[in-house]
């Protein structure tokens, strides 16, 4: 798949420190002009971003958690493929329940991560669904 | 009836007629002083079998010339009482009693000269105790002492089976009492494991995400092309997030301990209502109702109390919004479409008190139940849901803390609990300590 450089990549997580890693994580990329790295400490404010931003289709892959306060990434999740069918959502939980998994492809999701997430995972899948080097 | 047999129920009569409002020991002590006075004898005694070995008595009653001296144990080997406790009728010695039992201290100190005694008896035949009159003279009338001692040995020995019943009632009573204590306190501990049960999973969650920041981190540490500065940074958040998890274990062992609070010490309600709520809500297992809630929270900061045992009060926020939830899970339950669950936690202050305010528009409390809900032990809950002790358990809590708690409900519209405490805000508290 061709996806327009830079890839924005964004991530949901009410744990701001989560962000700062992956920001670090993803240092190279993001220096080479390969990706554009978003972090947000809630739903809302990420929503609130979607109807303000010039955005590319195809050029965007969130990431989020499902446990947080106020908008939980499940409901994220469904107000994001609702409005913006062609962002494609990963969930990032310490949830590994079936139930949850479930939920989340019901809702739209096209990937489930386990937290603590594998990094090279979520690398190598990244990589293949969008054509972009991160190492 | 003429001669002694009218005598002898006249005395009888004269001894009997006591206050009538005497009873137990006093009826007994005022029966054994009249004994003395009406039978005109030296010495009267009553005591009882010790043991009941059937080799020593104990006196519980011993009048001597005139009134109550010092009881005695005494044995019975080489005594008239002997003969008395062998037998269930009365025995008698009308004069020179000394020359039957030489070997009596007793009788001899006491210069008497005349004995009779009688036993009487516990309900299963066996033996109690005995009354005895003694006097340094023969005894005259035999057939009326006879009647006379032998009707108030029954007649004591009604009174000292009763004094034993009730003292055996008083004891089963108490040991009852210690059995609900106890029970009712294991209850309680139970109660208590239960709802630090009902936010384990939260507890789990909130302790994973540091845990998920450290291994990451520890992760990002192993790439070798990582710069100076990120590798510091990310020890830091290593660092910061393992002492993260520690404090959350160290506050859920809290929870568990089992300790009596005895000071005061003060806490930030603001965040103690928030924490409750952030981490029962992540243990909810519903997944339906979490995504149908609406959740109107509205937490004023900086809303500290002096309380007593704060993990308790964090457990009562947790039960209150347990209640909540449960309540809206039950109505979302049977109302699938058409129904929006919503749930209020506000926290408010004014005057040195704050409210803090949990509302939810689930099934609701019927008017009949309302006044009940507080009782110890009373629960609508099916067996395995709860057994009655969470609102109570509460109440207790928020009063022991100078506040109350109050709930009102409407049966399938709504029930709000509304919790007062005394409080400080934090602007006020500095003011305070200037």
């Amino acid at each position: 798949m061709t996806t327009p450089l830079p890839l924005d990549i964004v991530m949901v997580d009410d744990e701001a420190s989560i962000g700062e890693l992956y920001e670090m994580k993803l240092r190279k990329p993001i220096q080479n002009g390969d990706i554009r790295f978003h972090f947000f400490e809630s739903a809302n404010d990420y929503l609130d971003y979607l109807k303000q931003s010039d955005r590319h289709p195809g050029a965007e892959v969130l990431f989020t958690d499902i446990n947080m306060p106020e908008v939980s990434g499940f409901e994220l999740l469904s107000k994001v493929k609702k409005n913006f069918p062609d962002i494609d959502v990963y969930m990032m939980s310490a949830y590994d329940d079936e139930s949850s998994i479930q939920k989340s492809k019901n809702l739209g999701a096209k990937g489930y991560f386990t937290k603590p997430v594998n990094y090279k995972e979520l690398q190598s899948r990244i990589e293949s669904e969008y054509g972009v080097s991160l190492a | 009836m003429n001669g002694p047999a009218v005598n002898a129920l006249e005395i009888i009569r004269d001894i009997y007629n006591v206050d009538q409002l005497l009873s137990g020991k006093e009826y007994i002590r005022e029966l054994v002083k009249r004994l003395a006075q009406k039978l005109k004898v030296k010495f009267v005694m009553v005591g009882h079998d010790v043991e009941g070995k059937g080799t020593s008595v104990q006196t519980d009653y011993l009048f001597a010339d005139g009134k109550f001296v010092d009881n005695v144990v005494y044995e019975l080997e080489g005594t008239p009482c002997t003969k008395v406790l062998c037998g269930t009728r009365v025995n008698c010695y009308s004069a020179k009693v000394q020359d039957q039992f030489p070997n009596d201290q007793m009788l001899k100190d006491l210069e008497v000269e005349s004995y009779m005694g009688a036993p009487f008896l516990h309900t299963n035949g066996g033996l109690l105790g005995l009354l005895v009159i003694m006097d340094d003279r023969p005894l005259e009338d035999l057939d009326l002492a006879t009647a006379v001692v032998e009707f108030f040995a029954a007649r004591i020995g009604a009174e000292y089976r009763r004094l034993d019943a009730e003292e055996s009632l008083r004891r089963s009573n108490e040991d009852l009492e210690k059995l609900v204590d106890t029970r009712t306190k294991q209850l309680i501990s139970q109660e208590k494991l239960a709802t630090i049960g009902r936010i384990t999973l939260g507890i789990a969650h909130e302790l994973k995400n540091p845990l998920n920041i450290i291994i990451n981190g520890t992760e990002l540490l192993q790439d070798s092309d990582i710069s100076e500065q990120d590798r510091a940074r990310t020890q830091t958040m290593i660092h910061q997030h393992g002492l993260r998890a520690n404090e959350i274990i160290t506050s859920m062992l809290k929870q568990a301990r089992q300790e009596v609070h005895t000071t005061e010490e003060w806490a930030d309600v603001s965040r103690l209502l928030k924490h409750a709520f952030d981490v029962f809500f992540k243990s909810l297992n519903d997944i339906e109702l979490k995504l149908k809630l609406i959740k109107k929270i509205s937490i004023t900061t900086e809303v500290k109390a002096q309380l007593f045992d704060v993990p308790a009060i964090e457990r009562v926020f947790i039960n209150v919004i347990d209640n909540a939830v449960y309540a809206l899970a039950e109505k979302l339950q049977k109302n699938k479409s058409g129904y929006t669950p919503e749930l209020q936690i506000e926290l408010s202050f004014k005057n040195s008190r704050c409210q803090i305010r949990v509302r939810d528009n689930g099934i609701g409390i019927p008017s009949d139940q309302l006044k009940r809900v507080c009782d110890e032990f009373y629960t609508t809950k099916p067996p395995g849901d709860g057994i009655g002790l969470g609102l109570w358990v509460a109440k207790q809590n928020i009063e022991k803390n100078r506040g109350s708690l109050k709930i009102d409900s409407r049966e399938n519209e709504y029930t709000e609990v509304v919790i007062e405490l005394p409080a400080v805000r934090r602007d006020a508290e500095v003011e305070v300590s200037i």
